[in-house]
C-alpha cells in the first residue's frame, strides 16, 4: 500500500488514526499500531509477512542471548548480522549472483527467480541496529517481543524509511507522547510530503519515463537532459517526499523520527551531497560499517578500502543490478578524488561553480541509476552530450518537454531552501528585527520540511520581543490554508490515477 | 487562539482524508446527498466504465493481492464528484501545459501531462496526438496489409474496396502533424499499408484537402467524422463501388442544437472545450428497411436515433456517448434488408464505428448490407462467407482497428 494511493489516504490512515487514538492506554495502543503495521505489510506482501516476523523473533533471540547470557557476546552479534545478512541476500541477490555465474561459468545455475519481500532492504538494517545497539549497550533489549515488532514493522517507515536507529526509537515505544502540537505538525508534513510526491515527482516522471523509452537517438540532447532533469527532481521528490509523509505520520502517532533530507541539491561538494541525502541510510553506513572499520582516523590505504566498503555495499543495497553497483563505484570514485585530488581546488571556486560542479555530478549519478541496460545508458549519455543533436529524430514540440517547464521550475524552486529563507525573513520582521538572524536556533539552509510545520515555538519569542504577533498568526494561517489546498489538489490527483512508481519501492 | 486553530485544522484534515469514508457512511445510512456527488453512480460515461464494486474478500484473492487491487479501485471509483474530481485535476494541468505553450508559441498542446490528446486552441477542439512512426508500426501495418491482400487474392469473386478514413490521428492534415517528427501519417499508411494492397483491392481516399476541411468534417470533442461529412464520403464511396449509382436521397441535413455532447476526444483527453459538438445527420428518404442484429430482429430506428431526439428521448448524463446514441452502437453483426434497393447486390461492410453513419445509406444501393465488426463478431470473416452470399466487400476502418492482431485474425484463413 503506497502513502498516495487512494485506499491508503481515504481509508487506511483515516481508520489507523482512530482506532489509535481512541485505544485506551499505551500497551493497547502499542498492539493496536503493531496489529495496523502487520496489516500494512500483509496488505502490501502478502507472501512473506512469515520472514518478517521470522526476522523479527530471531533477531529477538540473539539481543536476548546477547545481554543476557553472554554478556558483550560478539559472537552472538556476528550471528545475528550473518543471519540478517544472509536473508537480504538470499532474497534480494539470488537471482542476481545466479544469473552472473551462468554467464561467467557457461553453466546453468539455478535461479530461483523469488520475488523480493516487501521493505526487506529496510526492516533488515532496523534489525541489524538493534542487535548492534544492544551489543553496545546504548540500548536494552525488549524483553517483550511485540515491543521489537512495532520496531521493525512500523509502518509509517516500513517500505522506504527513514531507516530509525533502534537506539533512537525504543524510548518511544513506551515513553512517547501524543500532543496536539506535534499531530497538527505532522500533518502538515504529510500535506508537504504528498503534494511533492504527487504534485510533483508523479508529474515529472511521466516526462523521465517517455524521454527513456524513446531512447537516446530519438531525443538528442535537449530531451536527454530534460529527462534527467525531470529524473532527478522525480526521485528527489519521491523519496523526500515519501520521508515526509513517514515522519509525518509518525508524529501523528507520537512518534519524533530524524530527517532524511536536507536540501541535497543545494550542495556545494559531494560529500556535502552525502550529508543532506538520504541521512537515514549514510548514517547507517557510518555508524555500523564506517566508524568500526575505523573511518577516516586512518591511513590513506585504509581509508580508501574502508569507503570502498561502504560504496559498494551502498551501490548493492540500492539494487541487485550492476548499474547500482556502478553507480557506487562511481561516488566512491569521485569522493576519493574530493579527498585527495581536487577537493582543495574545488573549495576555492565561487559557490555558484561549486553548486554547479555538484549538479552534474548527482545528475550523471542518477543516469547511471536510473538506466540498467548498458547499452542504452551508453546511449543516453551519448544523447547527452550531443551525439544525435539538439533534438534527435523528434521535434522539439513531440518532445513535450516544453510543456513541463512550469513544473520543472517549482521543482527546482521546491529542491533549494527558498522557502524556509522566507519564513526565516517573515519571522525576522515579525519579531521586529530587520535581518534574519539565527537567534531562534534555527538556520534556514539546515531546516528539514518537519521544522517548516513548526510554528508554535515562535509566538513567545514574538510576544517577548514586543513584535507582530497577530500578522505572524495570519501569515502561519494562511501557509496551512495552502498546504489544505495542496493536500487536496493531491488527493483529486491520486484519485485521478496519476502516474505513480515509487522508485524508492523496490528495495 | 492557536488551540482553536490547531483543532479546526484537524477537522479540516479529518474532512479531506475522510470524505470517502462519509460519503460511504451517508450512502449507506440512505441520507439524503447533492446529485452531484453522484454517490448513486454505479457507471462514469466520462470514463466508459461501470465503477468497481467492493471485492469479495478470499483467502486467494488477498495473497494474489487481486483483493487489495480490488480494494484500490473501489475506493478511487466511489470517491464523491469522480468525474469533476478527473476534470479538474487535467485542467489545472492543462493551465500550467498553456502557460509553457503560450510562452513557447504553440496553438496546440496536450489536455494533461502524458495524454495522447491535444488541445486546439485556435479551432477550440480536442484531438487525437499521432503515433511516432516506428519499426514496430511499420511491421504492424505491414503485416496486417499482406493479411488483408491474401484475403482477397482467396476471394477473387468478390469486388474488395478499402476506404481510406483520414482522420486526426493518422492525417497529414491533422494540426499535430507538422509538430511531430516521422509519425503514423497518411504517407506512412500509403507506404507501409495501402500500396502494399495488391490490385485486388481497389483504395477510396478521403476527400478532405486541408486541415480546416479536416476539422470542419470530424467532430470538434469526438474522433468520428459527423453525418454531413460521412455522407459525402459516402457518396464518393458508392461512385467508386458502383459507377453512375445514385446516392441516398437526403431529405434534411440536421443539427441537433437542443443535445450537445462532447465526444470521445473530450471525454479521453478530459478538456472540455469552450462550445460542445452537436450530432449532424442527413436524413435520407429510403422506405422501410427491416434490420436484424446479432441474429435478432430490429426496429429500423435503431440505426438512427432522429426520432428520439425529436421527442427529447436522450440519455440524461452529459458525457454520453452520443455518437453511438444517435447512429447506433457496435455489433458484431447487423443486416439491413431492403426489398426497394436500386440492385438486388449484397454489400459487406467490414467495419468499425464509422460505418454506423453510412451503413443505412447503402441500404438505398444494395438489398442486403452486412456490417461486420471484427472487434465483436464471432463469425470469422471466411466463416460467415461460407453462411452468407455477397458481391462487394468494403472495408471500412480507422487506422488504430484495422491492423489490429485482433482484426487481422478475423479475417480467417
Amino acid at each position: 500500500m503506497l502513502f498516495s494511493s487512494a485506499v491508503f489516504i481515504l481509508a487506511f490512515l483515516p481508520v489507523s488514526l482512530v482506532l489509535y487514538h481512541l485505544s485506551p492506554g499505551r500497551r493497547v495502543k502499542n498492539l493496536v499500531l503493531l496489529a495496523l503495521s502487520l496489516l500494512f505489510y500483509a496488505w502490501g506482501d502478502p507472501t512473506y509477512l512469515w520472514l518478517l516476523v521470522l526476522a523479527i523473533l530471531v533477531n529477538w533471540a540473539f539481543a536476548r542471548g546477547i545481554s543476557a547470557r553472554f554478556p558483550r557476546s560478539k559472537a552472538m552479534l556476528a550471528c545475528a548480522i550473518v543471519v540478517d545478512v544472509a536473508i537480504l541476500a538470499f532474497y534480494k541477490y539470488e537471482g542476481f549472483v545466479a544469473e552472473n555465474l551462468s554467464g561467467l561459468l557457461g553453466v546453468g545455475v539455478p535461479n530461483l527467480d523469488l520475488p523480493m519481500p516487501l521493505g526487506i532492504s529496510y526492516y533488515t538494517l532496523k534489525l541489524v541496529t538493534y542487535v548492534v545497539d544492544v551489543y553496545r549497550g546504548d540500548a536494552e533489549p525488549r524483553r517483550n517481543p511485540l515491543d521489537l515488532a512495532l520496531y521493525a514493522s512500523f509502518f509509517p517507515a516500513m517500505t522506504a524509511g527513514p531507516i530509525v536507529r533502534y537506539a533512537d526509537f525504543a524510548p518511544q515505544i513506551d515513553g512517547r507522547k501524543e500532543t496536539l502540537d506535534r499531530f497538527v505538525a505532522g500533518i502538515r508534513l504529510f500535506a508537504i510530503g504528498l503534494s511533492k510526491k504527487v504534485l510533483l515527482s508523479n508529474v515529472v516522471a511521466i516526462l523521465a519515463s517517455d524521454m527513456l523509452a524513446r531512447g537516446g537517438s530519438s531525443i538528442g540532447a535537449v530531451g536527454a537532459w530534460s529527462g534527467l532533469l525531470a529524473y532527478s527532481m522525480q526521485l528527489y521528490f519521491d523519496f523526500s517526499g515519501y520521508s515526509d509523509m513517514a515522519i509525518g505520520i509518525s508524529k501523528m502517532l507520537g512518534f519524533e523520527i530524524g530527517k532524511n533530507f536536507n536540501y541535497p541539491y543545494i550542495s556545494k561538494s559531494v560529500t556535502e551531497f552525502w550529508r543532506r541525502w538520504h541521512i537515514s541510510l549514510s548514517t547507517f553506513f557510518r555508524r555500523y560499517i564506517y566508524i568500526p572499520m575505523g573511518g577516516s582516523r586512518v591511513s590513506d590505504a585504509r581509508l580508501v578500502l574502508n569507503l570502498s566498503v561502504v560504496w559498494i555495499l551502498t551501490g548493492v543495497w540500492h539494487g541487485a543490478a550492476w548499474n547500482f553497483i556502478f553507480w557506487g563505484v562511481f561516488y566512491l570514485i569521485v569522493l576519493l578524488g574530493e579527498k585527495f585530488v581536487w577537493g582543495a581546488a574545488v573549495s576555492r571556486l565561487p559557490g555558484a561553480l561549486r553548486h554547479l560542479y555538484v549538479i552534474f555530478v548527482f545528475m550523471i549519478s542518477w543516469a547511471l541509476f536510473w538506466i540498467s541496460d548498458l547499452g542504452e545508458l551508453g546511449t543516453y549519455l551519448a544523447a547527452l552530450f550531443g551525439a544525435y543533436g539538439a533534438f534527435g529524430a523528434s521535434k522539439p514540440w513531440e518532445l513535450q518537454a516544453w510543456a513541463y517547464v512550469p513544473v520543472l521550475v517549482v521543482c527546482v524552486v521546491a529542491s533549494t531552501p527558498l522557502v524556509p529563507w522566507v519564513r526565516s525573513r517573515a519571522l525576522s520582521w515579525c519579531a521586529g528585527r530587520p535581518r534574519s538572524s539565527d537567534d531562534y536556533g534555527v538556520g534556514y539552509k539546515e531546516v528539514g520540511s518537519e521544522l517548516l510545520c513548526d510554528c508554535s515555538g515562535y509566538e513567545e519569542v514574538i510576544e517577548s520581543k514586543g513584535g507582530r504577533i497577530a500578522l505572524w498568526r495570519i501569515l502561519c494561517v494562511a501557509c496551512d490554508l495552502v498546504l489544505l489546498v495542496l493536500m487536496a489538489l493531491s488527493i483529486m490527483s491520486v484519485v485521478a490515477g496519476s502516474f505513480s512508481p515509487l522508485i524508492y519501492f523496490g528495495f | 487562539m492557536r488551540r482553536t486553530w490547531q483543532i479546526a485544522y484537524l477537522i479540516f484534515f479529518a474532512l479531506v482524508i475522510g470524505s470517502f469514508g462519509i460519503a460511504w457512511c451517508l450512502d449507506k445510512l440512505d441520507v439524503p446527498v447533492p446529485e452531484e456527488l453522484g454517490l448513486e453512480k454505479n457507471r462514469s460515461y466520462l470514463e466508459g466504465k461501470t465503477y468497481a464494486s467492493f471485492p469479495e474478500p478470499t483467502l486467494a484473492s488477498f495473497e494474489s493481492g487481486e483483493f487489495q487491487e480490488g480494494v484500490e479501485s473501489f475506493v478511487a471509483d466511489r470517491f464523491p464528484a469522480r468525474d469533476g474530481v478527473l476534470l479538474a485535476n487535467a485542467a489545472w494541468q492543462r493551465s500550467l501545459i498553456g502557460i509553457s505553450a503560450a510562452a513557447f508559441g504553440y496553438d496546440v498542446y496536450p489536455t494533461f501531462y502524458g495524454s495522447d490528446y491535444a488541445y486546439d486552441a485556435p479551432r477550440d477542439e480536442v484531438i487525437q496526438i499521432l503515433d511516432p512512426a516506428n519499426a514496430e508500426q511499420v511491421q504492424t501495418y505491414e503485416r496486417a496489409a499482406e493479411a488483408y491482400r491474401s484475403f482477397a487474392e482467396r476471394h477473387p469473386e468478390l469486388s474488395c474496396y478499402f476506404y481510406e478514413v483520414d482522420r486526426m490521428s493518422s492525417s497529414t492534415r491533422s494540426p499535430t502533424h507538422d509538430l511531430m517528427g516521422p509519425s503514423v501519417d497518411t504517407e506512412f499508411l500509403d507506404e507501409h499499408f495501402f500500396d502494399l494492397l495488391g490490385d485486388q483491392i481497389t483504395c477510396i481516399e478521403g476527400s478532405f484537402v486541408d486541415t480546416d476541411a479536416l476539422a470542419e468534417a470530424f467532430f470538434r470533442t469526438d474522433h468520428h467524422w459527423n453525418g454531413a461529412a460521412a455522407y459525402e464520403e459516402y457518396a464518393k464511396m458508392l461512385d467508386a463501388m458502383m459507377p453512375g449509382a445514385e446516392p441516398a436521397q437526403v431529405v434534411d441535413c440536421v443539427t441537433w442544437d437542443n443535445v450537445a455532447f462532447y465526444g470521445s476526444t473530450s471525454r479521453s483527453g478530459l478538456c472540455l472545450t469552450d462550445r460542445p459538438d452537436h450530432i449532424v445527420d442527413c436524413l435520407v428518404d429510403i422506405s422501410d428497411y427491416e434490420v436484424t442484429i446479432n441474429g435478432e430482429h430490429r426496429a429500423s430506428e435503431v440505426l438512427n436515433g432522429s426520432g428520439s431526439y425529436e421527442l427529447g428521448e436522450v440519455g440524461a448524463d452529459p458525457f454520453t456517448n452520443r455518437y453511438a446514441e444517435y447512429f447506433h452502437g457496435d455489433y458484431g453483426l447487423i443486416r439491413i434488408e431492403n426489398s426497394d434497393a436500386q440492385t438486388q447486390e449484397s454489400l459487406l461492410i467490414i467495419g468499425d464505428s464509422f460505418d454506423n453513419v453510412v451503413d443505412r445509406y447503402f441500404a438505398a444501393n444494395y438489398a442486403t448490407v452486412y456490417v461486420y465488426d471484427p472487434r465483436h463478431a464471432s463469425l470469422t470473416v471466411e466463416e460467415f462467407l461460407k453462411r452468407y452470399e455477397v458481391d462487394d466487400t468494403l472495408f471500412l476502418m480507422g487506422s488504430t482497428v484495422f491492423p489490429t492482431e485482433q482484426a487481422v485474425e478475423q479475417l480467417g484463413k
